[in-house]
């Protein structure tokens, strides 16, 4: 699900942390200015000022370049000025300092090479390492080479992530000396900046892929350059599966498949052609690293968290000068490790005199300014002539691949990471603690060696290493359910799912159940084809089950509603619950509670909220104990989900609060997307059982519902020791047969509690409908 | 688990990985299974292509971690142990090992361990020079940017020439080792392959040199080369020397072999009273057999007898089999850190 995923962007590796940052330490500004993903903390730079001539003189510029038959030398002379060959206005001191730097960047040495591949072929597989410039530099040697005034059509540079496309192509505006959103333009989800000049779009992978569902053969570009294909999340698998496709069909398109690790044969063999034995050529550019030395255990650690900590310690008490980085799995695990270190660090500098530690912990969830202080320098010495201060980060993946922490010298590695799994039998997509991959290892490592010479501690041993470890992290599209993929390739015209080209093919159970899983939500007929109900739930970004809630709302009188709690799961829970203030935060969110369930819970939260003036909202949410952030992101998607609904005009007419059903409809308007997460309580001791799959599941303890519910339908399976449900607010049977009969086929159901108590129901509707009848017969 | 332990109650549902659903055919398996699937198959035009993982045949399958158990930990402490290294020193020196010795080899682990005030001890692995994953990738740029690019490939030729020599050679000896017979003609060869593998060597440390050292001014490199190129001519001279030798000996260890076979085959004969056919094939296997699997899995030349011995497919009955059972037995009770944890009766600190 591309589009909950970009909501749910602080729970991925991102490049978040560097948002409304605002650079306020000198020190290392300079540096953070050549950095790309730092860009659009600055502030516009002169070239907006510049007097502009539009695109057309522009072209002359270009005169004796022929396009796919350009050169370097060509090139570099068009970008040596004096006029900007795209404006065709002056070009700027800034524009010249740049491409001094630009030219000394890895890839520039190959640009000849790159050429020559371009031109000669359809599709090319580029490896750069990270540090080589290829993200910001290969659609620029691409720009000069297509001349795409002359076709109209554009080049499309895809991303991850939102908050990288967005500010790779402010540093490519400033770059190209061009005002970001004419030229050079970014469309993301929720926000397009772009506009009928635009040569150059950055967009995140998602946005293409939803582009591709109107638009089969991508007709609006000349060339689509996929960036981070190594990262090899679920749109960009999709994507490359498509592209493939429209190669095929479209013998103009170019395709540049850009990643960053050489797991590269597995790219050239895909885009190759299967029967010849043809790989896709492939140009490899390595970035500046320095050596790191690397360091294993002697045996097998009991506490990886405490080795962890001990390591870090010890680095800091013996190691020369260099900022740590100590990969630790979540949230709740790195503050707990940052008190820790805080601590020892504090008695380590009075009792031993070494040098200050500052400790920063670093997670998707952290608010932007916290994690904007990880940029922070190193500590100076306490007193003069001390011994050096050192800076730790504790982080989760993110730091693996998406964020560089300048100044980091030691890694601490304990081999762990939170990773999404989907069990598709007991149709659980949850985060767990597993082992990362020899490649996460590398990277991990490499990460040392970005200043200076480095070490690395990785607390296993070299044994467990080679052995423990798979080579490469499995891609997203073997990791999550498919249900909203499904769907998105139905739309995209791709019936036969069966052999689809996909880079790494699903697990045909993942398959089954998410087709399973759209046929009980109406959005496939019982031949597989997409029905109206599927071709409109496509159009959101959002889960299916959440889509089809969300449409059939209306049919209670409770579109708005029902509209708010969409927008409320889709994004990083609302309710705060800080480690030391536990009893606070559990009293503030009691005074939300609705006694029908935590749906209703939140919904009184957002109502709340509302109401409060502007401005305030922010003092209020730590009053509170809610999450601002989460609340106003929340606020933004609803109104974005609104614009698709009111498009689609469905009805927005609610029931009035005083209305007796008013909370009734809009826990039956809940039935309709969430059937197939219900749970009904066991008749001895507090435990429920999931309908169907027949699990044993607890309320969650954050649940505000009381333990006396017989059915509940769940937001969320929580896979711990214990399994919980999360998010549940109480159903009635009758609903749940009336809304979805299929899958409440009594006939379907094995011999149990769950058969006989939806027999009684059944009886009891029959009853009831008898009733009426002789009511209305007298 | 003692009593002491945490008790971690956990209810496992009746079905927990939902069996139950897997069995059914229910709409997607229809779906799948129109479109051209089999039960058993992988999704996919390409189901053959050697890039794919199991992953996509049945799914990731994890473990539950819900404790901090580091990576390659097994949990249960009590059978293994750490800290043998001092008492396999200890057991060194009775074992007649000098002082010496066992001091160097304490020093060589303490360098390998960088110890400190958290007890945290580390043991130095390789050195990554980037995130590059492919090792000749680099390796290419790097000399591109030293030196000119053929003399490179001409360095990789003379690498993979010399150690295609060396492959022959070692053939070579353990073709040698069976045939007794033309004994001068192969050490003729023999030599005449040292001194061209005096040559090589030479040439391919020259390169090495080479390689290394690109940056050093050129006289200083030339005479580096020619110290080498000297150095290597002993080395190849000792290891001709060598070599010889241990032809010999070998040729030695054969023939007390042939003896001892022959003798066995004697009793065996002796011992059954019907000459098997499978008692006179043994003389004639090991030589040809042992040879070349001890070879290359031990890369010094020199064999310990005891191999020999055992490695005989000679009958051993009665008492001696007893006894040279037990024998093997309290061999490999030492060599296992395991083991010899149970008998000292030690327990993990």
């Amino acid at each position: 699900m591309p589009g909950e995923r970009e909501v749910l962007d602080s729970d991925r590796p991102t490049k978040k942390a560097k948002v409304s940052a605002t650079a306020t330490n000198g020190a290392s500004k300079d540096k953070d200015m050549d950095n790309p993903y730092l860009a659009h903390m600055y502030a516009p730079s002169t070239a907006s000022s510049t007097p502009r001539s539009g695109v057309l003189a522009g072209q002359d510029l270009f005169a004796g370049l022929t396009r796919h038959q350009t050169t370097t030398v060509q090139a570099q002379k068009a970008e040596d000025g004096p006029l900007n060959p795209f404006t065709g206005s002056q070009l700027s001191k800034q524009y010249f300092d740049i491409l001094k730097k630009r030219r000394d960047l890895p890839v520039h040495a190959q640009r000849d090479e790159f050429l020559r591949l371009y031109q000669n072929n359809q599709i090319l597989v580029f490896v750069g390492e990270t540090g080589s410039g290829k993200t910001t530099q290969i659609p620029q040697f691409v720009l000069y080479d297509e001349k795409p005034f002359e076709t109209g059509l554009k080049i499309a540079c895809t991303q991850p992530r939102r908050v990288a496309a967005m500010s790779v192509a402010k540093r490519v505006a400033d770059e190209m000396d061009v005002v970001l959103g004419e030229e050079v333009g970014y469309n993301i989800r929720f926000e397009n900046n772009t506009s009928s000049k635009t040569l150059l779009q950055y967009m995140t992978d998602g946005m293409l892929l939803r582009e591709a569902m109107n638009d089969h053969n991508l007709s609006r570009y000349s060339c689509i350059i996929l960036d981070e294909a190594h990262e090899r999340t679920l749109a960009t698998d999709i994507l490359m599966g498509l592209l493939k496709d429209v190669a095929k069909r479209r013998p103009d398109l170019k395709i540049v498949v850009m990643s960053a690790t050489l797991d590269a044969q597995k790219f050239q063999r895909y885009f190759g052609v299967e029967d010849n034995d043809y790989n896709a050529p492939l140009l490899a550019v390595p970035g500046r690293t320095h050596p790191v030395e690397i360091f294993y255990t002697p045996e097998p650690e009991r506490d990886y968290v405490e080795a962890a900590l001990r390591t870090v310690l010890q680095i800091h008490g013996s190691e020369p000068e260099g900022d740590i980085l100590l990969f630790l799995t979540g949230e709740e695990e790195i503050e707990e490790a940052c008190k820790r270190l805080r601590a020892e660090g504090d008695e380590m500098q009075r009792e031993y005199d070494t040098g200050p530690l500052k400790v920063y912990a670093l997670y998707g969830t952290l608010p932007p300014n916290q994690q904007q202080r990880i940029f922070d320098p190193a500590p100076p010495p306490a007193r003069a002539g001390g011994k050096p201060g050192r800076k730790v980060v504790v982080s989760t993946n993110i730091a693996e691949t998406s964020l560089t922490i300048d100044g980091i010298v030691y890694v601490v590695d304990p081999g762990f990471s939170k990773q999404k799994i989907y069990n598709p039998r007991i149709r659980v997509e949850s985060l767990l603690v597993s082992p990362i991959s020899k490649a996460s290892a590398q990277q991990r490592a490499g990460r040392a060696g970005r200043t200076r010479p480095g070490k690395c501690f990785r607390l296993y041993t070299e044994d467990a290493f080679k052995k423990e470890l798979i080579d490469q992290t499995y891609p997203e599209i073997l990791r999550s359910n498919l249900a909203s993929t499904v769907l998105e390739l139905k739309k995209l015209g791709i019936d036969d799912l069966v052999h689809f080209d996909f880079m790494d093919p699903p697990a045909p159970e993942t398959m089954m159940r998410a087709l399973e899983e759209l046929n009980y939500l109406a959005c496939l007929d019982d031949e597989g084809d997409l029905t109206t109900l599927g071709r409109m739930a496509s159009e959101y970004p959002l889960d299916p089950a959440l889509a089809v809630m969300l449409i059939s709302s209306s049919e209670f009188q409770c579109a708005s509603e029902i509209l708010s709690i969409t927008s409320l799961l889709s994004v990083p829970q609302v309710f705060v619950r800080p480690q030391h203030k536990r009893k606070e935060a559990d009293a503030a969110k009691a005074q939300f509670a609705h006694p029908d369930g935590d749906h209703l819970t939140m919904l009184n939260v957002y109502h709340a909220f509302k109401s409060i003036e502007s401005g305030a909202g922010q003092r209020w949410c730590l009053d509170n104990y809610l999450s601002f952030r989460s609340l106003t992101s929340a606020d933004n998607v609803r109104n974005q989900l609104r614009v698709i609904m009111e498009k689609q005009e469905i009805d927005m007419r609610t029931t009035p609060f005083e209305d007796r059903n008013y909370y009734n409809n809009i826990r039956q308007a809940l039935c309709a997307g969430f059937f197939m997460q219900v749970a009904k309580k066991v008749s001895t001791g507090k435990s429920y059982k999931t309908v169907k799959d027949n699990q044993d599941v607890l309320l969650h303890p954050s649940t505000m519902l009381g333990q006396e519910n017989e059915w509940v339908l769940y937001n969320e399976f929580v896979l711990t020791t214990k399994n919980y449900i999360r998010t549940v607010t109480s159903v009635k049977p009758e609903w749940l047969m009336d809304i979805a009969p299929n899958y409440y086929d009594i006939d379907s159901f094995d011999k149990g509690e769950i058969r006989t108590a939806l027999q009684r129901t059944a009886e009891k509707i029959a009853r009831k409908a008898k009733l009426s009848k002789g009511a209305q017969r007298s | 688990m003692g009593l002491a332990g945490p008790s971690k109650k956990r209810k496992i549902s009746h079905d927990p990985n939902n069996t139950k659903w897997t069995r059914s055919t229910g709409f997607g398996h229809r779906m799948l299974t129109s479109q051209g699937w089999a039960p058993g198959t992988i999704l996919g035009p390409d189901p053959n292509n050697p890039h794919h993982t199991v992953a996509s045949q049945v799914g990731i399958k994890v473990m539950l971690k819900d404790d901090t158990l580091g990576l390659g930990c097994k949990g249960n402490q009590e059978d293994t142990c750490t800290g043998l290294g001092d008492l396999q020193s200890l057991l060194g020196r009775l074992n007649g090992k000098t002082d010496e010795s066992v001091k160097s080899e304490e020093d060589t682990r303490r360098k390998m361990w960088i110890e400190g005030r958290y007890g945290m001890r580390f043991v130095r692995g390789e050195v990554l020079e980037s995130t590059w994953v492919t090792k000749g990738l680099k390796k290419e740029v790097k000399e591109v940017k030293d030196e000119s690019d053929e003399e490179m490939k001409d360095a990789s030729e003379q690498e993979t020439k010399s150690a295609d020599a060396t492959d022959e050679e070692e053939g070579d000896e353990s073709e040698s080792s069976k045939t007794n017979k033309d004994k001068s003609k192969e050490k003729n060869r023999r030599d005449r392959e040292s001194k061209k593998k005096k040559r090589k060597s030479s040439d391919s440390e020259d390169d090495e040199d080479d390689d290394s050292s690109s940056s050093s001014s050129q006289d200083r490199k030339s005479d580096k080369a020619k110290r080498k190129a000297d150095k290597a001519l002993r080395k190849a001279e000792k290891q001709a020397k060598r070599e010889r030798k241990e032809a010999k000996r070998l040729r030695k260890d054969e023939k007390r072999r042939a003896k001892a076979e022959k003798k066995a085959l004697k009793s065996a004969i002796a011992a059954s009273s019907a000459p098997s056919s499978t008692a006179s094939t043994p003389p004639a296997m090991p030589s040809a057999e042992l040879e070349p699997v001890i070879k290359p899995a031990k890369k010094s030349k020199s064999l310990p007898n005891s191999l020999h011995t055992s490695g005989t497919s000679t009958p051993v009955n009665g008492r001696h089999a007893l006894r040279s059972k037990w024998i093997a037995q309290k061999r490999m009770a030492v060599m296992d850190a395991k083991a010899l944890n149970e008998i000292l009766m030690i327990k993990a600190a």
